[in-house]
């Protein structure tokens, strides 16, 4: 779908409502990152929708200064060096992270939509909880939440790096014949046989 | 992509060819030898000794280690090792018969492994590939075990296997401890004795009787048959450089192939190194969260992985991995 099909305002709408796919749902995050237009009229359509489910609820704007604070907190954290960080425990993570990764685009345009979508979900509803709770202001506390997943993706990502070290067992069972069979070497006797029968299969 | 394949395959063993020949090395002691004559200096000093010793294997972040008793007299060669690490497990050798007890599953392991009776054979072949693919350098002198030893290394002529550095005894040129070094001189896994007792009393009957009581034990003999690539219906489209053919098996259990199985097992060596290529049918459910398993390597054993229409390739060797990429590409289906 073009843009004259599908006006900016729009755009952000059926983002919002989920109704985009493949390659427009990817323009349409580019596209929320981006212009600061998009991200008023995200945050706009989330008050509406707000007023629209709870009208009982006191519909309040966010404070701009502070979502730029809240940004910056977010940007602060690099998504990409954390998830290398893990990965480059192993040799060949780290000759991997050197090449462009394919999905590195992909991973931008899901850090810009999480920071944008996190930025509007939690600032409106902190900032009304607080209200409500008549806290006054506490930015940081605020701040430290998106704090939360970030942590979560490079727990996951040392647990993708210590698991790689758990061998499957159709591997081990490769191995096992292979060193049953294969192991022919000059070093044989006595180091090969030796070594594959001193070779502790179920302490991997 | 294949002519390409062809083509650096071909480049490496032009290379290693030009390169190498059975070059002499002046070893530890000022005798001139072969490579060949060096390893078969270190296999006859273990086929005559008896000796008692505790072995230990450090492959990446593992450790493992075991108890060693051997008696050698002359063609007859008998080993006894206890893991010491892991389950328990005591593993005989009488010649190329070995049997492994599994005390905790009550089970006994008999087979036959027929590349144990390769050696020293491969080595006095006219196109032995050792001497072609590795130099031989002395590095010095060292000890290990208690023990002094001659240190030497060889190093291989390209990038298709790994460099060993090795400890032998001074007296007897048995191995005592060996490494196995990537291209950059890193250790990727070693093996050697922490402790050895030379001339040891170490009785072969006792070993034998030993190795003979399977009493209580169920035992268990893998059936393998052998083949070659060709019977099977597979040709090469290229030859990897200073690694021959040595033996093709089928694992079979009764009529079919059980699940997960091995039906084809085909091993190479260079001599030193050794890869065993497995083919089998391809099963999506099992074999394609496989392939980043696969890519991780254990030591000096690496693994490499392919789809070939409905069949599955695996490459299992203590080579870089580029070796075992060419092995699973050279491999091809009889038209």
């Amino acid at each position: 779908m073009s843009d004259k099909l599908q006006p900016n305002a729009e755009l952000v709408s059926a983002l919002l409502d989920g109704e985009l796919h493949g390659q427009e749902f990817v323009r349409a995050v580019d596209y929320l990152g981006d212009s600061e237009a998009a991200q008023a009229d995200w945050d706009t359509y989330h008050l509406v929708g707000e007023l629209m489910r709870a009208p009982s609820t006191p519909a309040q704007s966010h404070d701009p200064v502070f979502l730029q604070r809240l940004r910056r907190e977010i940007n602060s954290f690099a998504i990409e060096s954390i998830a290398n960080e893990a990965y480059g425990k192993r040799d060949e993570g780290q000759n991997r992270s050197q090449e462009p990764a394919a999905n590195d685009a992909w991973w931008r345009r899901v850090a810009g939509l999480a920071s944008v979508a996190l930025v509007g979900v939690l600032a409106w509803q902190g900032y009304v909880l607080l209200a409500a709770d008549g806290v006054t202001g506490s930015g940081a506390q605020l701040a430290q939440r998106p704090v939360q997943p970030l942590v979560e993706t490079a727990q996951l990502a040392q647990g993708d790096a210590s698991a790689v070290m758990i061998r499957d067992p159709q591997l081990d069972a490769l191995l096992a014949a292979h060193r049953q069979l294969g192991g022919a070497t000059a070093l044989q006797t006595p180091s090969g046989f030796l070594r594959n029968a001193t070779f502790n299969e179920g302490g991997r | 992509m294949k002519r390409t394949i062809s083509l650096v395959l071909l480049v490496l063993g032009a290379l290693a060819n030009g390169l190498a020949a059975a070059e002499s090395s002046s070893l530890p002691g000022g005798v001139a030898a072969s490579v060949e004559q060096w390893l078969m200096r270190g296999h006859e000093a273990a086929c005559q000794r008896a000796y008692v010793g505790t072995f230990v294997v450090t492959t990446g972040n593992y450790m493992s280690s075991s108890r060693i008793w051997h008696a050698g007299e002359g063609q007859q060669q008998m080993e006894r090792v206890d893991a010491l690490t892991g389950p328990p497990r005591s593993t005989f050798r009488h010649n190329d018969e070995v049997v492994t007890f599994l005390p905790d599953r009550r089970i006994v392991v008999q087979e036959t492994r027929e590349a144990l009776g390769l050696f020293p054979n491969l080595l006095n072949r006219a196109d032995a590939a050792v001497a072609r693919f590795y130099r031989l350098s002395a590095v010095g002198q060292g000890r290990v075990a208690g023990l002094e030893a001659d240190i030497v290394q060889l190093t291989p002529v390209d990038a298709l296997r790994f460099g060993y550095q090795i400890w032998s005894e001074q007296k007897t040129g048995l191995v005592l401890k060996l490494q196995t070094l990537d291209g950059n001189g890193r250790i990727l896994e070693q093996a050697a004795f922490s402790e050895l007792q030379l001339d040891a009393p170490v009785n072969m009957a006792d070993l034998k009787a030993s190795m003979g009581n399977t009493q209580g034990y169920r035992v268990r003999t893998p059936n393998l048959v052998r083949t070659t690539v060709e019977q099977e219906g597979w040709t090469w489209s290229a030859s990897v450089p200073g690694f021959q053919p040595l033996r093709c098996y089928k694992r079979v259990q009764g009529a079919a192939p059980a699940a997960g199985q091995l039906p084809l097992q085909c091993i190479f060596s260079d001599g030193l190194a050794s890869v065993s290529l497995f083919v089998e049918p391809f099963d999506p459910s099992r074999h394609l969260r496989l392939v980043t398993h696969g890519q991780q390597p254990m030591g000096a054993t690496h693994m490499r992985v392919r789809q070939l229409g409905n069949w599955w390739l695996t490459a299992v060797g203590e080579v870089p991995p580029q070796t075992l990429t060419a092995f699973v590409q050279a491999l091809e289906r009889k038209k």
